[in-house]
C-alpha cells in the first residue's frame, strides 16, 4: 500500500471547513431563536409566551401579573443570560488563541481571582462603608466590585507581564498563578472573618445566577459586552497567525502586542462585566470554542461568531434547566454548567485526543 | 538587502558584533558557519524579530520604518521550527501565508505551492499529524504563497529562511533548493541559514561564512569554501574537493579524516 492509500486521518476534515462554519452560523442562529423564546415562556408561574402574544395581538390587555413576569423579570433575566453566555464564550475563545492552549479559560488573565476578592470584599466587608453609599449602591454593590477588582487584577498582571513594549504570554500565565494564590489567601481571610449569612452569599456567589436579573444590570453590562463583541472579530486574523508562533504572525504583517493588548482588554472587560453580573459561571468559556473547533475548525474569523452564539444558546439553555429543575426553587447555574460541561469536555478530550494537538 | 553594524544582545552577551551584511536579488545568499556562530541570531535581526542595533535596509527603505505589513508584503520568513497550536490543516496553515501577503486576491497559489513542494493531496490532512520534513515543505509553501511572485511593483521580493532543507530527504532538499534557485532567478533574493556546505556549493551564489558573532569571509563559493578558511571557521581540518567536470566544490567528510592524519 503507497502512503497515498494509507488511512491519512481518523478524521479528516472537509476541504473548506470555513464554508462549514459560515453555514453553521445559521444553524446556530435559528437555535438561538428558539432557546430564547423557549426561555420566555418558561418559569415558575403558568405564563406563556404565546397566550400573551396572542393577546396582544388581539388588543387585549395584559394581566399585571404576566406583564411583571414577562417583561421585567424573565426579559431582563433573558438578555442577560445571552450577553454573559456570549461574552464567556468568545472571552474563552480569545484567551485560547492568545495562549495558543485550547485549555485556556477567561480567568486566565486574572480577572476572575481578581472579581471574586472583589465580590467578596463587597459581601463581607460592605457593611462598612458609609450608610448612605451603601443604599446608594444597594444590591449593586458586589457587581461593581467585582468588576473593579477583576480590572486591577488585569492591568496588575498585564503591567508584570509587559517589559520593554512587549507582553510576555508566559510571565502573564505564571504571575497570574501568584496572584490567584495571593487572592484565594486574602479570601480566605475574609472567609473566615465571615458570618453565617455572609458565607452563604459567597458560596452562591461563587456558583453564579442570573436570578438577580434586572434591567439596571442589563443596562450596567450591555454596553461594556457590546463592544467586546464588536471588538473581537478584528482580532481574528491575528489570532490565526498567532497559532504560529509570535515571532511568525509578526513575519505575516500582523502587530503582535496591539493584539495582545487587545485581546487582554477584551477579556477583561467582557468576563468582569459577565462575573458580575453572574457570579462564576464556568466552562462555557472552555467547551463552547472546544465543540466549534472540533465542528469546524480553529479559524477565528468564525470561531468567535460563533462562539458567542452558541455560549449564549448554551447559558439561556442552562438557566432554563436550573429555574425548572428544582422548581420553583432555583439551583445555582454554575452548577448546571459544570454538570453539564465537565462530561462532555472530558468525552471529547478523550475521543478526539489525538485530532486536539495536545 | 543591506545591514550595517549589525549588533544583537541578549542578556548580557553581545551576539552579534557590529557585522555588515549585504544580499543582492536574483541571487541567493547562503548563511554558513558553526554552531553557535550567530547565524540564526543574523536572520532574526535582519527580518526584525530581534532588537539589533545598526542600520537595515531592505529594498532601499529601512526596516524599522515599514509598517508590518508592509514588510509583510515585502518578504515572508521561515523560522527553524514552527508549532501550530491549533488543529489546523495544511491549506489552512498556507492560506495564513497566502493572505497575509500581496497576491491575497490570486486564487490558487496555496495549491499551486503545495504541489510544487510534492505535497499534493496534503490539502485536508491536519499538519500536526505530519512527519518533520512534511511540516517544513508546508512552512515553506505557506511562506511563497506570501510572496509567491518574485517581483512586486517593480520591487523584489525576498524569502528569509533558516535552514529550510534541516529535516528533508536528499531528494526533497534538491527540490526545495531547486525552487529557491529559480525563484531568485526570476528576480526575487533568497536568504538562507544553511547547515550542508555541499548543498551550499551547489545553490548559493553568494555565502557569508559566521564564526563567533562575526564574518569571517564572504563571497562566491569557490571563494569562500576552500581549506584553509573552512578548518578556521570549524576549528577542524577539513578539505575542499573539486570534481574536473563542473568545478564546484564539494566536502567530503571522509577525506577530512585523511586531511587530519596529514596534519597531525
Amino acid at each position: 500500500m503507497s502512503l497515498a492509500d494509507a488511512p491519512l486521518s481518523r478524521a479528516a476534515p472537509p476541504r473548506d471547513r470555513v464554508q462549514g462554519a459560515r453555514r453553521l452560523t445559521f444553524v446556530l442562529v435559528a437555535l438561538l431563536i428558539v432557546v430564547s423564546l423557549t426561555s420566555l415562556s418558561s418559569g415558575a408561574t403558568g405564563t406563556a409566551l404565546w397566550p400573551a402574544l396572542k393577546a396582544l395581538a388581539t388588543g387585549q390587555e395584559l394581566s399585571a401579573l404576566d406583564r411583571v413576569v414577562l417583561l421585567d423579570i424573565r426579559l431582563p433575566r433573558l438578555i442577560l443570560g445571552l450577553l454573559v453566555g456570549a461574552a464567556l464564550a468568545v472571552s474563552g475563545a480569545l484567551m485560547q488563541g492568545l495562549f495558543r492552549n485550547p485549555l485556556a479559560d477567561p480567568g486566565i488573565v486574572g480577572v476572575s481571582a481578581g472579581a471574586g476578592l472583589g465580590a467578596i470584599l463587597a459581601i463581607v466587608l460592605g457593611s462598612l462603608l458609609p450608610v448612605a453609599l451603601q443604599q446608594a449602591l444597594g444590591s449593586y454593590l458586589i457587581s461593581i466590585a467585582a468588576f473593579v477588582g477583576g480590572w486591577i487584577s488585569t492591568i496588575l498582571l498585564y503591567r508584570v507581564a509587559t517589559h520593554g513594549g512587549r507582553t510576555s504570554v508566559a510571565t502573564m500565565l505564571l504571575a497570574g498563578i501568584a496572584l490567584a494564590a495571593l487572592v484565594g489567601a486574602l479570601s480566605g481571610i475574609l472567609v473566615y472573618m465571615a458570618d453565617d449569612t455572609q458565607l452563604r452569599d459567597l458560596t452562591f456567589w461563587g456558583l453564579g445566577s442570573l436570578a438577580g436579573a434586572t434591567w439596571t444590570k442589563v443596562a450596567a453590562a450591555a454596553p461594556i459586552i457590546l463592544l467586546a463583541l464588536v471588538v473581537a472579530p478584528s482580532l481574528a486574523r491575528g489570532l490565526n497567525g498567532l497559532a504560529l508562533g509570535e515571532a511568525t504572525a509578526m513575519h505575516l504583517g500582523i502587530s503582535v502586542q496591539s493584539v495582545k493588548r487587545i485581546a487582554i482588554l477584551t477579556v477583561a472587560g467582557a468576563t468582569g462585566a459577565a462575573v458580575a453580573v453572574s457570579g462564576g459561571i464556568g466552562f462555557v468559556g472552555i467547551v463552547v470554542p472546544h465543540l466549534l473547533r472540533l465542528a469546524t475548525g480553529p479559524d477565528h474569523r468564525t470561531l468567535l461568531p460563533n462562539a458567542a452564539l452558541l455560549g449564549a444558546t448554551l447559558l439561556v439553555a442552562a438557566d432554563m434547566i436550573s429555574r425548572s429543575i428544582v422548581a420553583p426553587a432555583e439551583l445555582p447555574i454554575g452548577i448546571v454548567t459544570a454538570v453539564l460541561g465537565a462530561p462532555v469536555f472530558l468525552a471529547i478530550l478523550l475521543k478526539r485526543r489525538n485530532t486536539l494537538g495536545l | 538587502m543591506i545591514g550595517n553594524d549589525i549588533r544583537v544582545t541578549l542578556g548580557k552577551a553581545e551576539i552579534l558584533h557590529g557585522l555588515d551584511f549585504q544580499a543582492r536579488p536574483g541571487q541567493v545568499t547562503a548563511i554558513v558557519g558553526p554552531n553557535g556562530s550567530g547565524k540564526s541570531t543574523l536572520i532574526k535581526a535582519l527580518t526584525g524579530e530581534l532588537a539589533a542595533t545598526g542600520s537595515m535596509l531592505l529594498n532601499n527603505r529601512p526596516i524599522d520604518t515599514l509598517r508590518p505589513w508592509e514588510l509583510a508584503s515585502t518578504r515572508a520568513v521561515q523560522s527553524q521550527s514552527t508549532t501550530v497550536a491549533f488543529p489546523f490543516t495544511v491549506i489552512e496553515v498556507v492560506r495564513l501565508g497566502h493572505s497575509a501577503g500581496p497576491w491575497a486576491a490570486e486564487p490558487g497559489i496555496p495549491e499551486a505551492a503545495l504541489a510544487r513542494l510534492g505535497l499534493d493531496g496534503y490539502a485536508g490532512r491536519y499538519y500536526h499529524e505530519l512527519s518533520g520534513g512534511e511540516q517544513q515543505r508546508t512552512q515553506l509553501a505557506r511562506v511563497l504563497s506570501q510572496v509567491w511572485h518574485p517581483v512586486f511593483d517593480g520591487q523584489p521580493a525576498w524569502v528569509f529562511l533558516d535552514e529550510p532543507v534541516s529535516s528533508l530527504d536528499i531528494g526533497h532538499q534538491f527540490v526545495v533548493m531547486d525552487l529557491l534557485a529559480g525563484y531568485a532567478r526570476a528576480g526575487g533574493g533568497v536568504i538562507t541559514v544553511m547547515h550542508d556546505l555541499n548543498l551550499t556549493a551547489i545553490y548559493a551564489d553568494h555565502v557569508v561564512l559566521m564564526k563567533d558573532g562575526a564574518v569571517l569571509a564572504r563571497g562566491t563559493p569557490s571563494e569562500v569554501l576552500t581549506d584553509a578558511t573552512l578548518s578556521r571557521a570549524y576549528d577542524h581540518p577539513l578539505r575542499v574537493n573539486q570534481p574536473a567536470p563542473h568545478g564546484v566544490p564539494y566536502i567530503l567528510p571522509q577525506a577530512c579524516r585523511a586531511a587530519a592524519g596529514g596534519a597531525g
